[in-house]
């Protein structure tokens, strides 16, 4: 079965314009990737909620297009479906309509243990708030995101989370358990543990909404240098105009479902 | 980092909710062990009562009352009976063992019976019995039980004035006849431990000095103190001597069957005989209905705890769903998810067996000791069946976990709060 996925991911890279040097299947997460396409790909995807006995649309999108190491933000309203969009991303949820394809993978495609796996290896995902656990200290709870995918926790991998928490800017308070941490001290914990399995996609939801303003612009700002320094794609869901604004591409979530009504690519 | 790091990091974390998830695991599994222990042991230690004696020969009245009164010395006794007819039983070659009881005094509340040294044959004779001294061989020489002894500070060569009756605080004090402790028993962990044993003939002595002093009647009617021997007579052609018991051992039921029938139909005596099991078998009849509602309590207090047990458990799986999610964002198979609550849930059910076990065995053996001096049934937690009953329990508290706890991961499994 996983042999067949991985078949099928080396397929769907040459399809989607990658190229393999040294083409080994057992390997292929080491591929030497030549080309920047795009990361993520979307068609006309309808997702649906049931609510009140009828099906209600919150997300149309014909054609969404994201490419690799581009920091994006998506802005709208509450209930425009920016959340929704980020979970579809992560097969966190499925969709009814239309195709996602992630880092060339079809999610339609891939069982949910498929997709669990492929989340943990290649998506960090970063919430408003629940990020972490609270029973485990800073440095615990990014030594988790690797051991809960069978990678050993040896002695490189711990330098690799005392690294990641200096880069956040934590390494004093590594042995500290969640509750006393800042909120912001949080944060910066999740980001650093999203980075911690060498993935490559960050989603981030709404990562500064209970956090101070100057707060949130440091963590933003943390974050970006992160993924620019390891080549990480972002894309960021926020309220907060000032920080969607420094960013290069702005995706406004009702401007992609208008378009779909109108048949128009965004 | 580890499964077992990550269910004992939460456990510690949420102190407060695992103390009580094991405190009401303990309280379940403390119910359950003392309710299935004490329902046992009354009804196997009832049961090792009987096992020496096959009848009692006493007073006509009820067959209940001789049974309560002379085994397990819970009632008083409905009268006496004439010496003579002991004497005319003791040495019929067709018995194993003859044992005269006499019974109506005490030393502190603890019950005087007046016997021969065949009451202790069961210990394979008074000898192998006693832990210090020596057997009782004048009338007011006495050998003690292990707990009276303990209890009351009385070590050989001690002595002690008799009361009148079975209660310590109100009956007539025989300062005028002074019981000398002789001997004390190795603790036998049955009523004997509670017993003061004491040579019949003292009981003639005790009342003949109270004739004497003419201090005190024994025509005389105590309304408090449940008098039950009544001596007509001081005098010690043993004519007019009483007992108030004597207890048969035979395995030849045709004996006993000829046996019950002289003395029933001998109206000299007026005196009943009757075969001890048949009596406890009735009186364990009458007792069903009381049975069937212990029963009936044991299995709602097994049903109150299975559902505590769940709702608990439950609850502390369904608390953490937001923590669980974690795992599964971060990639976690869903085998790990289910690991760690099974696990977790095991562990709060192991610590919660051990605590309740021991309080349970603690109450039972509490209970025991109370049965013990109370009602002169013992029995032993310290028992095969007591420790199988115990695994049983276990088992099923263990097992109702992991139903609980697999339920729980199910739902999880299934119903993603991000969906």
């Amino acid at each position: 079965m996983y042999l067949q996925f991985k078949i099928q991911f080396l397929k769907n890279l040459l399809n989607e314009g990658y190229f393999a040097k040294g083409l080994n299947i057992s390997k292929c997460k080491k591929f030497a990737i030549t080309r920047v396409v795009n990361l993520i790909k979307i068609k006309n995807l309808i997702k649906k909620y049931y609510e009140e006995n009828r099906d209600i649309e919150v997300l149309k999108i014909n054609s969404l297009k994201i490419k690799e190491e581009e920091q994006v933000s998506i802005v709208g309203p509450s209930g425009s479906g920016k959340t929704t969009l980020l979970k579809i991303i992560s097969g966190l949820i499925n969709f009814d309509n239309g195709q996602v394809n992630v880092l060339a993978n079809d999610l339609k495609e891939m069982s949910e243990r498929e997709k669990d796996r492929f989340r943990a290896e290649n998506i960090g995902y970063i919430f408003q708030d629940l990020n972490l656990i609270n029973s485990l200290t800073a440095k615990e709870n990014l030594l988790l995101a690797p051991y809960l995918i069978n990678k050993k926790v040896d002695a490189d991998l711990i330098d690799k989370a005392d690294r990641l928490l200096k880069e956040v800017g934590l390494e004093h308070r590594s042995k500290h358990i969640p509750e006393k941490l800042s909120q912001g001290e949080r944060q910066r914990v999740a980001i650093a543990r999203a980075m911690i399995n060498d993935v490559k996609l960050i989603l981030a939801d709404e990562p500064t909404g209970n956090l101070d303003f100057n707060t949130g612009q440091n963590i933003i700002h943390n974050l970006r240098e992160l993924c620019n320094k390891n080549k990480l794609t972002l894309i960021l869901v926020t309220h907060d105009q000032e920080i969607s604004s420094s960013f290069d591409r702005i995706i406004d979530i009702r401007k992609l479902n208008s378009a779909y009504s109108a048949g128009v690519d965004y | 980092m580890s499964l077992l790091k990550l269910i004992f990091s939460n456990l510690k974390y949420n102190k407060f909710t695992s103390i009580i998830l094991i405190l009401a695991v303990a309280v379940a599994v403390t119910l359950l062990t003392s309710v299935a222990s004490i329902n046992t042991g009354v009804e196997e230690g009832s049961l090792s009562r009987l096992e020496n004696y096959e009848m009692i020969v006493g007073a006509q009245g009820s067959p209940f009352q001789l049974v309560l009164s002379t085994l397990y010395h819970y009632e008083t006794p409905a009268g006496n009976i004439n010496y003579e007819l002991y004497e005319m039983i003791k040495d019929n070659p067709d018995l194993n063992n003859v044992v005269p009881i006499s019974l109506g005094d005490n030393y502190a509340g603890y019950r005087i019976i007046g016997t021969t040294e065949n009451y202790f044959l069961k210990y394979n004779g008074l000898d192998n019995a006693i832990k210090d001294g020596k057997t009782f061989k004048e009338a007011n020489e006495v050998v003690i039980g292990y707990n009276v002894a303990e209890d009351m500070e009385l070590s050989i060569g001690d002595t002690f004035y008799s009361i009148h009756g079975f209660s310590a605080d109100d009956g007539h004090i025989h300062d005028d006849f002074e019981f000398e402790v002789t001997g004390i028993l190795e603790k036998t962990n049955s009523s004997d431990d509670y017993y003061i044993f004491a040579n019949y003939e003292a009981y003639w002595l005790l009342h003949d000095h109270d004739h004497n002093d003419d201090h005190y009647s024994h025509e005389h009617d105590h309304d408090d103190d449940h008098h039950s021997h009544e001596h007509d007579s001081c005098d010690h052609d043993h004519t007019d001597d009483e007992i108030t018991a004597i207890l048969i051992s035979s395995e030849d039921i045709v004996v006993l069957s000829e046996l019950k029938n002289n003395i029933e139909n001998n109206q000299d005596f007026q005196a009943q005989a009757i075969f001890v099991n048949q009596v406890f078998r009735q009186l364990m009849n009458i007792f069903g209905d009381g049975t069937a509602i212990a029963n009936i309590i044991s299995y709602i207090v097994l049903f109150m705890a299975i559902l505590a047990i769940f709702i608990s458990l439950l609850n502390s799986v369904l608390a953490r769903v937001n923590e669980l999610m974690i795992y599964r964002i971060l990639g976690s198979s869903r085998l790990i998810i289910i690991k760690i609550i099974v696990l977790e849930s095991t562990i709060i059910s192991t610590i919660g067996i051990i605590i309740g076990s021991i309080a349970g065995f603690a109450i039972s053996s509490y209970v025991s000791g109370i049965m013990e001096s109370t009602a002169g049934i013992s029995f032993s937690i310290y028992t095969w069946g007591f420790i199988n009953q115990q695994i049983y329990i276990s088992g099923v508290v263990l097992l109702l976990t992991l139903v609980v706890s697999s339920i729980s991961a199910y739902n999880i499994y299934r119903k993603s709060p991000l969906k």
